[in-house]
């Protein structure tokens, strides 16, 4: 049955979970690409964004939006995100593209590259393993591990450290039970502050090659960033880095199964992994939406949006809309062009961008050259969110 | 007005001010400051001060009305909803109690912490928390669970928290 505009409550994380959305987001785009929602708990309400054209049009209107409250649902809804203005992604204007400019020097294209050979090293020999075992849980075993490791490497955490970091920010926007409390979340997100508060402190004495060094020793217009900045930066780091990715690698093996043909087609070589790799970007969507607050009045598709209003951007159904995407709902690894808003638009595009394509890269690189086949042995299991989208369980046998 | 303008002269040319805006509101000279980014004590700030407000509310941003200058309106909105937020005042009564509150004071950025009042309703956040935990690593050498922070989010509780795991 198609769930209408009226019995659904966008804020239930649950809800993305266990339901098929997409019928609900096609009738959105039909029939109001720009809905005013209001959720069942009576709290505030908001903007849903649905229609790949105002989403992408929304990302680059800085004049009309702002990112500075906070760009999610939740945060947005309960008043503004306390990391405001101090996290890169929640930062606009001038100390925006200061702060970027210095990330900007790990993240570019070269940058990313120095720990190249070192993921596509680590992605073969998790491949390797898996392949040897017979049977695996890819989402765990191969996906978790990559993005972990590589992230890791740059914020320059150490080796014994990693696997309870990734128990924590894998609970923080995303849980695998249903039943996950406010407490647990902030419970978790406050151990990862304070391990990068620590680690900060450590770093201002003792200065390394890595990220949380260049944060703490960076200089902007004579002035260092603060420790707020630093602080929320890594953990906007180590959250963006670890759980998208990982969301995009487990996706990515789900729909090779799915498709059969479209598997054949990379191990033929008949697709670029380039090409691929923004096939399963576009499919695989782990952040379900971003959100904006409207900081003047402005018209979209024929609603008024006023100042102070929260507008959510769904980008899982940008990814499929019929006006951007030839056959949207079909995973072809050789679209082309694939303008997927994944990784969002304008001057926050995703930071980590090069990365995440590079880990993606690295693992169907591998796929392709060490696996024939790929047999599912359970069912993919997703996570509970209203805001990352993708499984965290995906037992398959590979030969 | 002459006071309210020197008061905020002097804010504004306080390194760890941002932003200030001074009115009489009721009764009561009161400051709006917005900090310059780094952390801003008020206790030290009035030590400082030639003329001191009677009272002090810390704003992230100063609300601006159509015409550019501060949003009077809004600024004395959100005074009330500060003061709704603040529990009647009990004076702190331990040493742990009198230590706390003198964090949040420095922390939160609202003056005159009283046994009864909530760190969340006050402002508190995860960052701040990650900071009380801190403190009191370095100044007691006792490590709180972020859980019991949340869990006991009154003064008084969190003092008994820390007594509680000194005392373990």
């Amino acid at each position: 049955m198609t769930r209408t505009l009226d019995d659904i409550d966008l804020t239930d994380r649950v809800l993305h979970s266990t339901e098929d959305l997409s019928e609900f987001w096609r009738d959105l785009r039909h029939t109001k690409p720009v809905h005013w929602h209001q959720p069942a708990d009576g709290g505030t309400g908001f903007w849903v964004l649905t229609a790949y054209e105002h989403i992408s049009a929304v990302y680059r209107d800085t004049k009309h939006f702002t990112s500075e409250r906070g760009n999610v649902m939740d945060a947005l809804r309960a008043g503004g995100d306390s990391a405001a203005k101090r996290m890169l992604s929640l930062t606009d204007g001038r100390r925006h593209t200061d702060v970027r400019s210095i990330l900007m020097k790990t993240f570019s294209k070269r940058g990313v590259e120095q720990v190249g050979e070192r993921i596509r090293g680590i992605t073969r020999g998790l491949v390797e393993q898996a392949l040897e075992r017979g049977t695996c849980d890819f989402a765990m075993d191969v996906a978790a591990p990559i993005p972990l490791m590589a992230i890791c490497d740059l914020l320059g955490v150490p080796e014994e450290d990693r696997w309870r970091i990734f128990d924590l920010t894998s609970s923080m926007v995303a849980s695998e039970t249903p039943e996950h409390t406010q407490k647990d979340a902030w419970r978790n997100k406050n151990e990862v502050l304070f391990y990068f508060a620590n680690m900060a402190e450590g770093r201002r004495v003792e200065p390394r090659d890595d990220i949380v060094s260049l944060l703490t020793g960076a200089q902007i217009s004579g002035s260092g960033l603060t420790e707020d900045e630093i602080i929320f930066n890594c953990y906007s780091l180590i959250l963006g880095g670890g759980e998208t990715t990982r969301m995009s690698i487990g996706g990515a093996v789900v729909a090779l199964v799915q498709h059969p043909d479209q598997w054949r087609a990379l191990k033929n070589g008949d697709v670029s992994v380039d090409s691929a790799v923004e096939e399963v970007l576009r499919w695989t969507t782990p952040s379900m939406h971003m959100a904006r607050t409207a900081v003047a009045d402005v018209e979209i598709g024929g609603s008024s949006i006023r100042a102070g209003d929260i507008v959510t951007l769904w980008n899982v159904s940008a990814n499929r809309d019929e006006k951007a995407f030839e056959l949207p709902d079909a995973f072809n690894l050789a679209r082309s062009p694939n303008k997927h808003v994944t990784l969002g638009g304008g001057s926050h595009f995703c930071l980590g961008a090069h990365l995440a394509r590079l880990e993606i890269n690295s693992v169907l690189t591998s796929l392709r050259d060490l696996v024939s086949e790929i047999e599912p042995v359970g069912e993919p299991r997703r996570i509970y969110s209203n805001f990352l989208g993708g499984v965290c369980h995906v037992p398959v046998a590979l030969r | 007005m002459t006071q309210t303008l020197d008061i905020e002269r002097e804010l504004c040319g306080h390194a760890a001010v941002g932003e200030a805006a001074v009115t009489v509101d009721g009764d009561r000279v009161v400051a709006f400051v917005v900090p310059a980014g780094g952390g801003l004590s008020l206790r030290e700030l009035r030590a400082e001060l030639g003329t001191e407000p009677d009272e002090f509310v810390v704003l992230t941003a100063l609300p601006l009305a159509e015409d550019g200058q501060p949003d009077w309106a809004e600024l004395s909105r959100s005074r009330k909803d500060l003061t709704r937020r603040r529990m009647p005042y009990t004076a702190p009564r331990t040493d742990t109690e009198r230590y706390l509150a003198a964090l949040w004071e420095d922390l939160i950025g609202v003056e005159d912490i009283g046994a009864d009042d909530d760190f969340f309703t006050l402002g508190g956040h995860s960052l701040l928390a990650v900071r009380i935990r801190m403190r009191l690593q370095r100044d007691h050498g006792v490590t709180v669970a972020p859980e019991a922070l949340f869990e006991n989010s009154v003064l008084s509780e969190q003092a008994a928290v820390v007594d509680r795991t000194r005392e373990a």
